[in-house]
């Protein structure tokens, strides 16, 4: 791991040079929000940005991704489609980067993902601290996301005048290379630091009323508590949680057909377990009609079915469902309601 | 030998055939694939028979109703083309109203020359294969739906929400703007083409298979919404889906 | 950067080509395909099923019908449900589809060797389980009593009915059948397939049960087999969700935390019982 420093005078010179060798993608302004676009010159980039409206981990699993070139007329002829080119993603928090290593970690599981995975291998991911919390729905402090141990390349952290950088894979470093941008590391910019991080560790607090290791054994004992019936009564089954989300990756596939009704595209759309048809077979039984038993499917599957299967939760805390539910259903106070506040 | 396809229209402003002639670049990909036998705006010549009929407007004379009968007898597939077919639309909203007064205020003292009826979806008339929402129709979908129909099948209608495209394209939250939307209760499938543009949804696709309207009705009332601004917007499109209102209103 | 095993940049979705031998209309709304990959044998377990595809309309999971023995020629037995269930209906002997699978875990054959059958099945239940009981009678020195529960809603909407036919007359099995709706010219059971329990004589301690049917079935089912006083371990059963992507991503047939698509469709009512979603 190496220790270097870069100004803020030159992201521009450094936004330049790296996209030059890759297709760029970064945090960008949209109306009064940020999304992750690519960024093809400097000033488009928006590095102090609270949250996006989608996460990063989107731009790897891209919705209606082409999966297999179809002919109609001849399913011998039927061809993969294993898309990726060399990207980096600048500027990612580390909720976000902890949502990424989820998805690797979930696309990976036998059988393997190839059209992610393909996409995953050509991506280096440069990560940036954040200095507070972004809304009030963060449960980053509660989940451990705020910081990052790995699933990155470089880190940076926002000194004020300058970022602070920690190189973590030979791929970072190779990225770097002998760009001019960067200088090691100061016993001064060593001090720096620490007095950020300290600041840092000040402004996130515990949003929770317990601790986020009870949360499985608290939602499993709560399967049927009428909080779910409570939550499924304003769920408007509008999918937004779940498409906000860095860590869904449900999805459907479906045919798109050309008009010349010879060739097609088979194509994998984003899904949601919270759409009423999601659990449905075709013989018309639903297996999850509810409102409220799919609200409690999502958590349940964030904090208890992938804590059994991986031994982790798969909520990154980063509060975008709390943040964008047009019904006001808070994933903070719900923990908060199954935790016993 | 190729479809025989017609498009037809009853009340309503024709805006859907409109979107149907400006497909510019696939046109010529389009009539390769099927053959237009009756298309009001664009050729005279009548056909007989029909593969595939598309029917735009509302059913709002017996002549009409009589007229769009006898489409279904010559047609294997009738698709209902837009709003005022698919939901009754804003010529529905004269529904609301003493239909007697209606005419009076629309056609003054020659209002016994126009005889009308409340206002009916096509399906109000005759059975519909597929009903393709929206004021006006997109034409993304309806090349979809035409080309599902040339493969022989009929597709369904989205089960999302416009919600879930807005979200898919990025978008901000028209409710973050403090505008409210119907996105979250309308059924999908126009590319959440208005709030893209920043206007809110108005729910011309109709409604979503189960829509949580007591919910919604309360996230109105929360921005501060009055029963009436609540009713007009849920029923601008929907008069036919009336919604109850009572529950959420009463003191 | 990812660092994995060298990541196989081959699609799990892309579909093999199979060609229609065979098709053979079962009822109003079954039909019967044989089928046969182009270049290799299914190699399936009983109970898996496989992704049917038909370029331009999509996927949909379909239970394969036919014994493992044989599975050059293949048999999927196919109601007219689904979008591509309906296209499927129009296919024709030639007419080629794509295949993904086989998929799910399959029947474990191995645990039920020198054991009692009973098969509880309704409706199309018939359609994954008739691999099994092919197996079985393939087999069937390997088993002691084979006894086959078949219900259905009508005398016509039985599937295969010229092998139910055989199977009644064959010693080797004991089918025994019942309609919940009669028709004109049926002589047999009317009733649930609850119903034909009280007739069946079991061995508690050395019976292994399997139900295929209708999701409403499988509480009925369990309750008279516990009654009879079998093992909650060896009561197995294969059960149906929306196996849309077969690899266990979809998110699509999940019961609770299990993906029945990779962890089942078939599951042991010991191992299920807990698992709300189930049954």
């Amino acid at each position: 791991m190496k220790t270097l420093v870069l100004s803020k005078m030159d992201v521009p010179g450094l936004v330049e040079a790296l996209g030059e060798t890759a297709r760029l993608i970064g945090p960008r302004k949209k109306e009064h929000q940020f999304v992750f676009g690519q960024i093809t010159k400097p000033e488009q980039l928006a590095l102090e940005y609270p949250t996006t409206i989608l996460p990063p981990s989107r731009q790897l699993f891209p919705n209606d991704e082409p999966l297999v070139r179809l002919r109609l007329d001849d399913v011998a002829a039927s061809r993969e489609i294993v898309e990726g080119e060399k990207t980096i993603l600048l500027g990612v928090h580390p909720c976000d980067v902890q949502g990424i290593n989820i998805l690797d970690e979930v696309f990976s599981d036998s059988p393997p993902d190839a059209n992610y995975l393909t996409r995953r291998s050509q991506t280096i991911i440069i990560a940036l601290e954040c200095q507070a919390p972004c809304s009030p729905y963060n449960l980053c402090f509660d989940k451990g996301t705020y910081r990052l141990e790995w699933g990155y390349d470089l880190l940076m952290i926002d000194l004020g005048d300058r970022y602070f950088v920690f190189t973590r894979t030979g791929a970072g470093e190779e990225l770097i290379g002998d760009l001019p941008f960067f200088r090691a590391a100061t016993p001064a910019d060593r001090e720096a630091l620490g007095r950020a991080r300290e600041t840092q560790a000040g402004s996130f607090k515990t949003r929770l009323a317990g601790p986020v290791n009870r949360l499985p054994n608290a939602l499993k004992e709560a399967y049927d508590d009428l909080l779910w019936e409570a939550v499924g009564r304003r769920c408007l089954s509008c999918e937004t949680c779940t498409n906000v989300c860095p860590t869904c990756y449900c999805f459907d596939v479906a045919d798109e057909v050309e008009l010349d009704l010879v060739n097609g595209t088979r194509c994998r759309q984003w899904d949601s377990c919270q759409s009423c048809t999601f659990a449905e077979v075709a013989g018309g039984e639903n297996f999850r009609p509810r409102p409220s038993e799919r609200q409690r499917h999502r958590l349940f599957k964030k904090e208890v079915y992938q804590y059994e299967k991986y031994g982790r939760s798969a909520c990154v805390g980063c509060g975008r469902c709390s943040a964008q539910c047009v019904a006001s259903i808070r994933l903070n106070e719900m923990y908060n309601q199954v935790l016993g506040g | 030998m190729k479809p025989k396809v017609g498009v037809f229209s009853f009340t309503s402003c024709e805006g859907c055939q409109l979107t149907i002639l400006n497909l510019e670049d696939e046109m010529l990909d389009l009539l390769g694939a099927i053959e237009i036998v009756n298309f009001r705006e664009a050729i005279d010549e009548r056909g007989h028979e029909y593969d595939v009929a598309f029917v735009e407007g509302s059913i709002t004379t017996p002549e009409e109703a009589e007229e769009v009968r006898e489409i279904r007898e010559r047609t294997k597939i009738l698709v209902a083309l837009g709003a005022c077919a698919t939901l009754g639309g804003i010529n529905a909203i004269k529904n609301r109203h003493d239909l007697h007064q209606v005419r009076r205020k629309v056609y003054g003292d020659g209002a016994h020359h126009f005889p009308t009826e409340a206002t009916q979806r096509v399906r109000d008339v005759v059975p519909v294969e597929y009903e393709m929402h929206g004021c006006p129709i997109s034409k993304r979908e309806f090349l979809q739906v035409t080309k599902t129909l040339l493969l022989g099948r009929v597709p369904r209608p989205s089960p999302h929400a416009v919600c879930t495209e807005c979200k898919t394209a990025g978008n901000v939250c028209l409710f973050d703007k403090g505008i409210c939307c119907l996105g979250p209760i309308t059924r999908a499938g126009c590319g959440a083409i208005c709030p893209t543009y920043g206007g809110d949804c108005v729910a011309c696709r109709g409604l979503v298979d189960e829509p949580n309207l007591a919910s919604m009705i309360e996230i109105m009332k929360s921005k501060g919404m009055s029963r009436q601004e609540v009713e007009d917007r849920l029923t601008q499109f929907n008069t036919l889906e009336p919604v109850d209102l009572e529950p959420h209103f009463s003191s | 950067m990812l660092d994995t095993a060298p990541i196989s940049r081959k699609s799990l979705f892309v579909p093999e080509a199979a060609r229609i031998l065979d098709v053979e209309p079962l009822t109003a709304r079954e039909k019967l395909f044989r089928v046969s990959l182009n270049d290799r044998p299914l190699g399936h377990r009983p109970c898996q099923f496989v992704e049917v595809s038909i370029a331009g309309i999509g996927e949909a999971p379909i239970s394969v019908s036919s014994s493992p023995a044989s599975s050059e020629i293949f048999d999927l037995c196919v109601r007219d449900v689904g979008t591509l269930t309906q296209a499927m209906h129009r296919l024709e002997p030639g007419d080629r589809i794509g295949i993904r699978g086989p998929y799910g875990n399959g029947f474990p054959v191995e645990k039920i060797i020198g054991k009692d059958l009973l098969f509880v099945c309704g409706g199309l239940g018939l359609a994954p389980l008739r691999s099994l009981i092919l197996h079985c009678i393939e087999n069937r020195a390997s088993f002691r009593r084979l006894t086959v529960l078949y219900g259905a809603k009508r005398p016509s909407e039985r599937l295969y009915r010229e092998e139910l036919a055989a199977w009644a007359k064959d010693e080797r099995l004991d089918l025994r059948e019942t309609v919940d709706v009669p028709e004109e010219g049926w002589t047999g059971n009317v009733g649930v397939i609850t119903t034909l329990f009280r007739a069946v004589e079991v061995d508690p301690l050395e019976t292994v049960a399997v139900i295929v049917g209708p999701p409403v079935m499988y509480k009925f089912a369990v309750l008279e087999l516990l009654q009879r006083g079998i093992m909650e371990s060896r009561i197995y059963m294969s059960l149906e969700r929306r196996m849309r992507c077969g690899l266990g991503k979809c998110g699509h047939c999940q019961m609770n935390g299990i993906y029945v698509c990779q962890e089942g469709p078939v599951f042991c009512y010991s191992d299920v019982k807990k698992v709300k979603e189930a049954l």
